[in-house]
């Protein structure tokens, strides 16, 4: 097969399984909350630092005399429940205040921003203290972690982090979805995502569910970011720089579907990776292009069926063209 | 320590910020259109002058070399010196097409903002912000990429002392921000103004008494927009060199924290607002320079502004100084019904015509 | 003669016909009521004729001309003025602000004039002082510098129908104007409906559970139930109408 397809396919696949995984962190809350999180793309980051930080600050391999892909496990589940706990604090000091006075939607974006800003400029402080004091050059960094051996199948070379990455999103969206659909907590999710008044009348306790909602975006969007720095690299804007393609990714899903999230992760990893080099290959574009790749995504959805994919309804499209 | 400069340098900056502040506070104080992408206006506003101004001295000149080439600049730099009114006929141009330019791009702007929803919205002007500064960073012919414009001129030029040149610098952006608060002020404190809160407290019921509100929304943003294209001119010519990293989507979060913390629907209040705002972004840079702390402050400042602005949101969203009812005569009206009848005895006598 | 006139209107929420197949007429100069159990779609048809909802079937006739295509502002400008269930006054601005807000062919409005006050200033006392002398017909003059978001809920009523009044309506579509009213306040509001009636000429289309109020200032009452018109005609047929009984026992 042509060398030319199969690395920007992989790499579509890789990127689409962890944009999966870190847009679905941010549909659950935006079920819960009702409103764009701006400061989600810094729980990337977060996780990010602090497997750097047990990967290379105070490398866990050298405390746990274990297999070397053990620890990285072990670094990985770190990282998802710390960053996991970071995204419940923020809500209960900040969005939770302000739903409670009844902020209008626009303030709360602005908070987000603010919550966002806060976070990133924390890390590049928590960076710099490393450089004076430390003498590390975190500022862009590859966390030391160990995930295996390349595997060769059929001439496709995959790396061990393709191999973690879409293990780990098939794992987690099973879990996931198990847990919505199976699980009295996850039915109580659903309930409260789809009319929080409804299911509190109903005897759901909203402020536990809320919590967990955010400790569960948290992690996978944490976890998600371990693994995404492995690929690109740990920066303070990591986060930042990935935001716009998960809110694509999201948007597609409508901000509220789990499958079209998922389906919206893919897309954006194909898009940004297998067609953009497609683009270059035979239209001269040039690969900075990416983020706009996004973009487009975003105004196309926005333009055509803002509800996403959810809103989508095949009945009436097909009524429309028989009419014609 | 040089008081006298770092009190114009800080002064411009504040000038300049104002006008994005007191145009958000039009959009989104009295009108209620939140606008998540006023970097881009800004930056369109910058972008025009720079290009146009550099291009256009090119052409005059016969010079066939863009404006990205560091030969270029120095033919420019050269050109403005030989030529002691070019720079200000320029400076004329650009305020003139910056405005123009992001007024058009407003206008733009407000079809989507009619459609979508506040969320959808904010999403999308926030990322059109980051769309805006890739596409002119990757974009190579435009704006000369990564690199960004230089050579845009000063217009006192000709002037070689360094602090009149800046003073009067200073006096140009002061007499454009006089003016537009007072255009500011006098929008607001009208029927116009009445209209413009109608359509932020009740878009259904201003539709439903008359008001065509898309037409509204579009010249508010229309004139919002060109008020920040005019204050991005104002920046490219104060730095002669513009680079598309200057233009990110904290300075839209920076205005809309100026236009909360004074007061949203207060022009006043967004006066204070934007001072106390630059005064802590210049203020910590000055502390950088003056204590000695191993960490960079610009960090810490970042992480103090979010913090105010989040303490102030949750405890006073109204802002220091709140909405005022309207300064129309419809104020007096009712508090006492003798309002100085004497004085408009007989242009109301005309109109008597009501019922 | 007609001042509205419905033919076929029909209005469809997914599967459901909040309007089904309405037609009715409405005497200019008259006080007409429309009544039905909660649900039976009358706000849905006033939000209909006023442009806010477009119809999926049907036609829409005032004063003679087709005003279905057209918008909610530009029906307003014909004459036609809508007061709603759940008062929408502009919380950010006083009393008299927003009795300030209709009054068509303002200079101050425009964009271009606004910035210069003496060319508006006189129209604006002009219209300051009719707002005034309405509030103060509506009894509520004392709360004209309160912002809208600080008075009592009747008071919003009464500032939503002084409001409504600003504009020179020919026609005022009223959704429960005297919901949550105490009942002597809800007999004066009906009393002054009467009288612009019977001074200025003014159709009114009244919206109302308060039958017994309503019943006695009304010349002519339509029934809604599901969507439909079940029964018309003057109050004293409709109650003896077993067919509106029903309809409101039944639900």
């Amino acid at each position: 097969m042509d060398m030319d397809i199969i690395i920007p396919l992989l790499n579509s696949i890789l990127t689409g399984s962890l944009y999966s995984l870190m847009a679905l962190g941010l549909t659950l809350t935006y079920s819960i909350i009702r409103f764009p999180n701006f400061a989600h793309g810094e729980f990337i980051t977060i996780g990010a630092y602090i497997a750097v930080l047990f990967s290379i600050i105070i490398p866990l391999s050298s405390i746990l005399n274990l297999h070397p892909i053990l620890t990285s496990i072990i670094i990985l589940i770190i990282s998802a429940i710390i960053t996991g706990i970071c995204a419940v604090v923020t809500h209960l000091i900040i969005y939770r205040p302000l739903i409670n006075r009844g902020s209008k939607l626009v303030y709360l974006m602005i908070a987000s921003l603010a919550v966002s800003i806060i976070i990133r400029y924390l890390i590049y402080i928590f960076v710099d203290i490393g450089r004076t004091f430390y003498k590390l050059y975190l500022f862009n960094i590859l966390p030391k972690m160990y995930f295996g051996e390349t595997i060769k199948i059929a001439g496709f070379s995959l790396t061990p982090l393709f191999q973690v990455s879409v293990f780990a999103t098939i794992l987690l969206v099973f879990l996931l979805q198990l847990l919505l659909t199976k699980t009295k907590l996850g039915k109580a999710m659903r309930a409260v995502a789809n009319n929080s008044q409804l299911a509190a009348i109903s005897g759901i306790d909203i402020s536990r569910i809320t919590m967990l909602a955010w400790f569960i975006s948290g992690s996978l969007t944490g976890l998600a970011g371990v693994l995404w720095a492995n690929y690109v690299w740990a920066t303070p804007t990591v986060g930042q720089k990935a935001l716009l393609s998960i809110f694509a990714a999201s948007i597609i899903g409508g901000l509220t579907s789990f499958s079209g999230t998922v389906i919206g992760g893919y897309i954006l990893g194909f898009s940004e990776n297998l067609l953009l080099s497609f683009l270059n290959q035979w239209f001269n574009v040039s690969l900075s292009y990416k983020p706009m790749v996004s973009f487009m995504i975003v105004v196309i959805v926005l333009i055509t069926s803002p509800k996403g994919i959810a809103g989508i309804n095949l009945r009436k499209i097909i009524l429309k063209i028989r009419k014609r | 320590m040089d008081i006298v400069g770092f009190a114009i340098s800080f002064l411009t900056f504040y000038g300049i910020y104002l006008l994005l502040s007191l145009s958000l506070n039009l959009e989104y104080g009295f009108a209620g259109q939140p606008n998540f992408g006023k970097v881009v206006f800004y930056g369109i506003g910058a972008f025009t002058a720079g290009i146009l101004t550099t291009r256009i001295t090119l052409y005059l000149f016969g010079i066939h070399l863009s404006p990205c080439d560091l030969q270029a600049r120095i033919m420019l730099k050269h050109i403005y010196d030989e030529n002691p009114f070019l720079p200000l006929l320029l400076f004329i141009l650009s305020i003139i097409s910056a405005a123009i330019v992001s007024g058009i791009f407003g206008y733009l702007a407000s079809k989507p903002a009619l459609r979508l929803r506040e969320d959808f919205l904010g999403i999308t002007l926030l990322s059109f912000g980051e769309i805006f500064r890739i596409f002119i960073r990757t974009y190579y012919p435009l704006a000369c990429g990564p690199y960004g414009i230089g050579g845009i001129p000063h217009p006192f030029n000709f002037i070689d002392n360094y602090r009149l040149k800046a003073a009067l610098y200073l006096s140009i952006i002061a007499g454009i921000d006089v003016f537009v608060f007072i255009l500011c002020e006098r929008l607001a404190n009208s029927p116009y103004g009445r209209t413009l809160k109608a359509i932020r407290d009740d878009e259904l019921a201003a539709m439903s008494l008359g008001k065509v509100v898309h037409n509204i929304k579009g010249e508010v943003l229309i004139i919002g927009s060109a008020i920040s294209g005019i204050a991005g001119a104002l920046y490219s010519h104060y730095t002669s060199y513009i680079s598309p990293d200057d233009f990110i989507p904290v300075v839209t979060f920076t205005a809309w924290t100026m236009v909360i913390l004074g007061g949203t629907a207060n022009n006043f209040g967004v006066v204070i607002g934007t001072l106390i705002m630059a005064l802590i972004d210049r203020a910590t840079a000055l502390l950088s320079q003056v204590v000695e702390i191993p960490l960079e402050i610009n960090y810490l400042r970042w992480v103090f502004a979010g913090i105010l602005i989040l303490l102030f949101l949750i405890y006073r969203p109204q802002g220091i100084f709140p909405e005022k009812p309207l300064k129309t005569p419809a104020l007096k009206v009712g508090k006492n019904e003798d309002i100085g009848a004497k004085k408009y005895f007989k242009i109301f006598w005309r109109n008597k015509g009501s019922r | 003669m007609k001042i509205l006139e419905l033919k076929n209107i029909s209005k469809y929420f997914g599967g459901i016909r909040a309007v089904d197949n309405v037609s009715l007429k409405v005497n200019e100069g008259s006080i007409t009521g429309l009544i039905g159990p909660n649900g039976s779609g009358k706000s849905t048809l006033f939000h209909v004729i006023m442009g806010i909802l477009k119809q999926d079937r049907g036609e829409i006739f005032f004063m003679g001309n087709r005003i279905d295509d057209l918008s909610p502002y530009d029906r307003f400008r014909k004459g036609l003025v809508m007061t709603f269930q759940n008062p929408r006054l502009f919380y950010g601005m006083t009393v008299l602000e927003n009795s300030l807000v209709p009054p068509k062919n303002q200079l101050g409005e425009k964009i271009w004039w606004a910035p210069f006050k003496f060319k508006w200033i006189a129209q604006e006392l002009g219209f300051a002082k009719k707002a005034y002398k309405i509030l103060d017909f509506l009894n509520i003059s004392r709360i004209s510098q309160n912002f809208a978001s600080n008075i009592s809920g009747g008071q919003m009523k009464l500032s939503e129908i002084s409001r409504a009044l600003m504009a020179e309506p020919k026609m005022l579509l009223l959704d429960e104007p005297a919901a949550g009213v105490a009942p002597k306040l809800a007999r004066d509001i009906f009393k002054h409906i009467v009288e612009l009636r019977n001074e200025y000429g003014l159709t009114f289309f009244i919206i109302e559970h308060r039958l017994e109020i309503l019943f006695d200032y009304v010349d002519w009452v339509y029934v809604m139930h599901r969507g439909k018109i079940i029964s018309s005609g003057r109050p004293d047929n409709i109650v003896k109408d077993s067919s509106v009984l029903e309809a409101y026992l039944g639900e």
